[in-house]
């Protein structure tokens, strides 16, 4: 009976995980970063992707759901070793970095390639941009909570009542935090991370891949830090790692638009 | 039993982990009607002293109601009526009370510090969609719960109501709503309007005894006849649509040149 719950808990752990955020959130993500393509970005998704770009957060699990990956599930994460950096071993089909690393590639030469895997390498970036700004789709070297999706306590209710925190994974959390605004568009999510984010769109999106990774690295590792499979996290903590939370989205969308524009210089 | 068991753990678990209420998708309603309802000096007031845009802000209360120093908001969710749809007039317990008292401290919002502002604001765009809920008037003396079902699953009078604007619509998100519903003329917006919160939530209090009496305890919302839950999504399209022009009422006011 113990074993069957098990398998029912995780079966609806990964439904909710498979996703960085939810479809809403992953989309104004996309949308933000449409927001500020050059002409010539721009132009090139929409050569390739047309108007269907949205669906393209979704890409990489839809081919897994389709059973017709290549990749293995690790591609959704950062490994990255014990100083932070990219670990070694890794390849493009089971870790993010070398993922869009390998798609930035194929853009950049695209001219040698077909249209399908230029199509290919946009729908990679566009998931894998999400995903790594996920703060739980970091895995450190030496942090060993950090390789698996741990469950710690917290509160997810708001009412005050409950006097003890129920356990929720990791992914999850981070995941809730989409559903803090249901309701919201795609549209509606780029509007806000704008008006609130906006004006340090520069600072947010500045340097390179690798310095994103590394700022993404040491993020998680703090975190990890103290958030670990024994740690109760309070509502105000809860609260308050929110903005996180919605500053790494936003980073996401500009650092999508950035890498893009970088391709088609 | 032991698929019972299991269908009730699953339930459960998808429960906890797919919050929309009221408190989420009803108040991201009210907000975005609001929103396009206001004058653009309002909507730059709001979103400078927000940081946010107005619907980004519409669940926040329910957010921080149970954190220190917020933990006195916890009562300001609801109204309370009395058998003739009077408001009791306690101030630390009523939506519309607290209104009032915050729309009259925003009327010198430039003497204000700006956290203070921004603290108002948040309170003020969830409470006025409160009050437009269905299970957020309170009756004394109390009126005997009437739960319902939804495919056979006991959901509760009060999540009920918090959940359907998702239950009627749920492929909907706020645009969806808005574009839907938002017919009202300028006449009819201006009545609408017309009165205080504390009116307001009299004329609530009137309205929302009837879903005490539109279906018995224990019944199945799918099995309502045709004409009752129709007459449930109206009142509940009706009360998403004035919560937002009053909110947008209100910020105009507020923040009129």
């Amino acid at each position: 009976m113990k074993k069957i719950y098990l398998s029912l808990v995780l079966i609806l752990g990964l439904c909710v995980s498979a996703n960085a955020w939810n479809k809403d959130a992953n989309e104004g993500i996309v949308v933000l970063a449409t927001k500020h393509l050059s002409t010539e970005a721009a132009s090139l998704v929409q050569q390739h992707l047309g108007d269907s770009y949205l669906d393209d957060v979704d890409y990489l699990y839809a081919l897994e759901k389709k059973k017709k990956a290549t990749h293995s599930k690790e591609i959704h994460y950062l490994h990255l070793n014990s100083a932070l950096q990219p670990a070694a071993g890794t390849t493009a089909a089971n870790d993010a970095l070398k993922g869009i690393e390998q798609a930035v590639e194929v853009l950049r030469n695209r001219a040698q390639h077909s249209t399908s895997e230029v199509q290919t390498a946009l729908r990679t970036i566009i998931n894998l941009m999400c995903d790594i700004h996920d703060i739980s789709r970091t895995r450190i070297e030496g942090v060993p909570h950090s390789q698996q999706d741990f469950r710690f306590a917290c509160y997810k209710g708001d009412m005050g009542k409950r006097k003890s925190a129920s356990p929720l994974k990791w992914s999850s959390f981070w995941h809730y935090y989409s559903g803090w605004h249901p309701g919201f568009s795609g549209a509606l999510w780029a509007e806000d991370m704008e008006l609130c984010l906006g004006a340090r769109r520069a600072e947010l999106s500045k340097g390179t891949l690798n310095d994103w990774v590394a700022q993404i690295g040491t993020t998680a590792a703090k975190l990890y830090e103290h958030i670990n499979a024994e740690y109760e996290m309070t509502r105000r903590e809860r609260n308050e790692l929110e903005e996180l939370n919605y500053e790494m989205m936003a980073r996401a969308g500009y650092r999508l638009a950035e890498i893009l524009n970088g391709v088609v210089k | 039993m032991k698929a019972k068991t299991l269908l009730v753990a699953a339930a459960t678990l998808l429960a906890t982990l797919n919050v929309q209420a009221w408190g989420g998708f009803g108040h991201t309603i009210v907000a975005y009607v609001a929103e396009q309802h206001l004058t653009p000096e309002a909507k730059a007031k709001c979103e400078h002293y927000l940081g946010h845009s107005v619907p980004y802000s519409a669940s926040w209360m329910d957010y921080w109601r149970s954190v220190p120093p917020y933990k006195e908001t916890t009562h300001w969710h609801v109204c309370r009526a009395d058998e003739n749809n009077n408001l009791i007039q306690e101030k630390d317990r009523c939506a519309a009370l607290q209104i009032e008292r915050i729309c009259k401290e925003l009327k010198n919002y430039k003497k204000l510090p700006n956290e203070q502002i921004d603290l108002n604001l948040k309170l003020l765009i969830h409470m006025v969609g409160d009050m437009h809920c269905p299970s957020h008037i309170v009756y004394v003396p109390k009126i005997p719960s009437n739960n319902i079902r939804v495919k056979g699953k006991l959901v509760g009078r009060h999540k009920f109501w918090d959940s359907s604007p998702a239950t009627f619509h749920p492929k909907w998100n706020a645009e969806s709503y808005f574009n839907h519903l938002d017919v009202a003329t300028d006449k009819q917006i201006k009545k609408i309007c017309k009165g205080t919160p504390e009116a307001w939530a009299m004329e609530q209090a009137r309205i929302m005894r009837r879903t005490y009496t539109l279906y018995e305890n224990g019944a199945e919302f799918t099995k309502l006849p045709r004409e009752v839950r129709n007459e449930m999504q109206q009142l509940v399209e009706d009360n998403l649509l004035k919560a937002g022009y009053r909110l947008a009422y209100l910020l105009n006011k507020i923040f009129a040149k």
